[in-house]
């Protein structure tokens, strides 16, 4: 199975507003023959409603796998969420959790990669990339 | 997933390698997950045309730069 992006909601926010760090991530990606997916967690926090305002996001999104939530993944999520000093946010530890599903393992595309990567410490098969840049 | 029944004319080296490596039921599975592959990269390029017609090509120092901070983990 083809590595995967998986990508939050700043992530696809930047793709929709045609941000060239963005999509120069989603080229490389393509290089790389990863699919590219945003979990449902990441719809619902880039969608409101059917409305013209989700246009721009709409594009995007139908263009990636939605993988579908499920009862693993949440527990994975509050697994992930119960490490001693964790306080991250559920939402990321939604976006870890799919990350950690496939057997072909993940990088994972966040606005901000801090949380994401205290998340995802302890797991080799997760990449946290960044949108911002190593600089 | 609904499934449907198709024919296909592919090389007979190419398909006697993919039974014996993967079974005769293995072989759709292989074919759906190629499919899938393809359909998927399409999509994501015509989206990547389309997002450099309307802001101008992607430089490809920038390009680059990414790669290079994938490659390095």
């Amino acid at each position: 199975m083809a590595r995967r992006l998986i990508l939050d909601a700043g992530a696809i926010s930047a793709l929709a507003d045609l941000e060239p760090r963005a999509r120069a991530a989603l080229r490389v990606a393509r290089e790389q023959r990863m699919r590219v997916a945003a979990p449902a967690v990441t719809v619902a926090e880039t969608t409101r409603g059917s409305g013209p305002k989700d246009a721009k996001v709409n594009r995007v999104l139908a263009r990636l796998d939605i993988p579908a939530s499920d009862e693993a993944r949440g527990r994975v999520a509050g697994g992930l969420l119960a490490k001693p000093g964790e306080g991250g946010k559920t939402i990321d530890a939604l976006i870890v959790a799919e990350a950690l599903s496939g057997p072909g393992g993940a990088d994972i595309l966040p606005a901000d990669p801090k949380d994401m990567r205290v998340l995802a410490k302890g797991h080799p098969s997760v990449r946290v990339r960044t949108l911002r840049g190593n600089k | 997933m609904a499934t449907e029944k198709v024919s296909f004319t592919l090389d007979k080296n190419l398909v006697a390698e993919a039974r014996a490596t993967a079974g005769k039921r293995g072989l759709s599975r292989i074919m759906n997950d190629a499919l899938s592959d393809w359909l998927h990269g399409r999509r994501i390029d015509q989206m990547l045309d389309e997002m450099d017609d309307e802001a101008g090509p992607l430089g490809d120092e920038l390009v680059q730069e990414v790669r290079g901070e994938w490659r390095a983990g």
